[in-house]
């Protein structure tokens, strides 16, 4: 279809303009929002009582306020391991599912079904199968040989351990989804070029090192990226499954801004907490646009 | 020869190994999941990893009934139901208007747009709250279907690029029939976008029937919880009751997953194109 020019008045406010209202009013306002509130103290209850205090909510967070930046730390462990365990292993398993194996498409069927279900529903899955006093997992170690690995359903209640958990549950639920970019990727690979190789006596090694790697550069970024922007917004597996503890040891930014701004009654305080996750969300959103050209609107 | 046919086949069992353990992690969860929904409380504690020997649909039973399931699964329904039809009604617009003009500040619009894909629930939560509270909506069903009705930037991008690639010749066509621009947009070419609007469903229906952070802020109401919420208030009812919470559990993923399952082909374009339009 070639595009008509025509005025925004001539014709396409009909179409666009329904649907932008609604994205303005519930999407872009209370985007807007977030970063006026930052700047208030205000407990939400009845505007008589907003005060406008410039950036002193950003002075406390970033100066006297040590649950924020070990918030913050405990979402860059999860990024770590997102992109260690959730796209290493999806690159991993999608290099093996290339061999065309029998039960390929069965295999890459299942490790998809977790990512479409609740992160609600997986987190508590996985605290009733790590529940000690139910024992689920130290039965299954125990009858398959893996004794010194059982215990594992009490580092839910240790600081240090806690947050591995989460991120094995984060992986778990994620993994499918990076397999599968990786997998459309390397479908669309020009198979001339394996051909080429095996004709000037590539070995399968050979042909994986140095065609199919390279080939991947870009969709690793891309898959790399979006993996970091759900370990940075996470919130439901640790609400969920923690609730942020124990002493505040699995607090993520997104927790946090919950606490403040939702049970403490905090507006302006979890919106300033909110406006660094927005912030990050961008940085990360504008390169993925870079590298996908989604910015791109119109050729 | 003999040595490569060696090697290919230790390789093959390798991978088949290494994928054998990876489907047991993904499932074995799950599974476990049913096998207890299916067992008495007691049958649960005593042997928690056996296979159930007298299954029983009571726990389902009771999880319905006394655990309130059917009212959180007629409140999913209509918001996922409601939600769904005006998303793809609006982007679906939306994304044709992009196609069809060129005009002064489409660019600016089409990137604000697009600019929703970074803007994630978590970080609007709180002033988002404040707004529905505002407009009188909160613990409403029209209040959190709004919210949902923003999340159009996904079906805008797959919509405009599909509709771009229909033949102008049909458009003119059309035209010359004597049909309206909205006769156009409704009659002769949604219709051929077909694929692209089951993929965008697809994908938005289990986005927003697993959603967890709009229903906790926006539905404190007892009585207006979603599934996925309300296995939050019986998670803390049924502490111990190992038998109703997996059941609960199980309705919560096994439609979702039937669902996936049936449709998984339009499932796994939905979420290629997500990543890799280029």
């Amino acid at each position: 279809m070639i595009p008509k020019k025509i005025t925004f008045w001539g014709g396409p406010y009909l179409f666009i303009l329904p649907c932008f209202v609604v994205y303005a009013l519930f999407l872009l306002t209370p985007l807007f929002g977030t970063f006026a509130f930052s700047l208030t103290r205000w407990d939400g209850i009845s505007f008589d009582n907003l005060r406008f205090i410039g950036l002193q909510n950003y002075k406390e967070l970033f100066f006297d306020d040590p649950t924020f930046w070990l918030a913050l730390r405990n979402n860059l462990v999860f990024v770590g391991g997102a992109v260690v365990f959730q796209c290493i292993l999806g690159l991993a398993v999608a290099l093996l599912l290339e061999q065309k194996l029998v039960l390929g498409n069965f295999f890459r069927g299942t490790y998809l079904i977790p990512f479409t279900i609740s992160l609600v529903v997986i987190g508590i899955v996985f605290e009733s199968i790590l529940n000690p006093s139910l024992g689920v997992l130290d039965k299954v170690l125990t009858s398959i040989g893996l004794e010194e690995f059982t215990g594992l359903g009490l580092w839910l209640g240790k600081a240090k351990k806690a947050i591995w958990i989460l991120i094995f549950i984060q992986a778990w639920y994620g993994f499918g989804w990076s397999m599968l970019i990786f997998v459309s990727r390397l479908k669309a690979i020009d198979p001339q070029l394996y051909e080429a190789a095996r004709v000037d006596g590539a070995t399968e090694w050979q042909k994986i090192v140095f065609i199919t790697i390279p080939l991947l550069k870009s969709i690793t970024a891309v898959v790399v990226l979006f993996a970091t922007m759900w370990a940075m917004k996470i919130f439901t597996i640790p609400y969920v499954v923690t609730r942020g503890g124990p002493n505040h040891a699995t607090e993520v930014l997104a927790t946090w801004a919950f606490s403040h701004g939702l049970s403490y009654q905090h507006i302006g305080y979890g919106s300033t907490i909110a406006v660094v996750l927005v912030v990050i969300a961008m940085i990360i959103g504008s390169l993925l646009f870079r590298l996908t050209g989604m910015g791109k609107a119109q050729e | 020869m003999k040595k490569i046919r060696k090697s290919f086949i230790i390789g093959k069992i390798i991978s088949y190994f290494v994928l054998g353990i990876l489907f047991v992690i993904m499932v074995y969860p799950l599974f476990w999941v049913l096998m207890s929904s299916v067992k008495d409380n007691w049958t649960i504690f005593q042997n928690p990893t056996g296979l159930p020997s007298s299954p029983t649909f009571k726990n389902y039973q009771d999880a319905w009934v006394m655990g309130n399931f059917s009212l959180y699964f007629l409140n999913s329904i209509i918001i996922t139901v409601f939600s769904l039809a005006g998303i793809l009604l609006l982007s679906t617009m939306a994304g044709y208007g992009f196609a069809r003009y060129k005009f002064r500040s489409s660019n600016i619009f089409l990137n604000l747009f697009i600019a929703g894909t970074v803007i994630v629930p978590s970080s609007i939560m709180i002033s988002q709250y404040q707004l529905i509270s505002s407009l009188g909506l909160l613990d409403t069903f029209l209040g959190i279907i709004l919210v949902y009705l923003a999340w159009t930037t996904f079906g805008i991008i797959i919509f405009r690029l599909a509709f771009s690639q229909i033949p102008q010749e049909l458009v003119d066509a059309a035209h010359i029939d004597g049909c309206g621009e909205f006769g156009i947009y409704l009659r002769i070419l949604l219709p051929l976008i077909r694929p692209a609007v089951a993929a965008v469903g697809i994908f938005t229906f289990i986005g927003i029937w697993n959603d967890f952070i709009w229903p906790l802020v926006l539905l404190q109401q007892p009585g207006q919880e979603t599934v996925i919420l309300g296995l939050l208030t019986l998670r803390g009812q049924y502490l111990a009751d190992w038998g109703i919470l997996t059941a609960c559990l199980s309705f919560a993923f096994a439609p979702v997953v039937v669902i996936y399952l049936i449709f998984q082909r339009h499932f796994v374009q939905g979420l290629g194109m997500g990543a890799l339009k280029q």
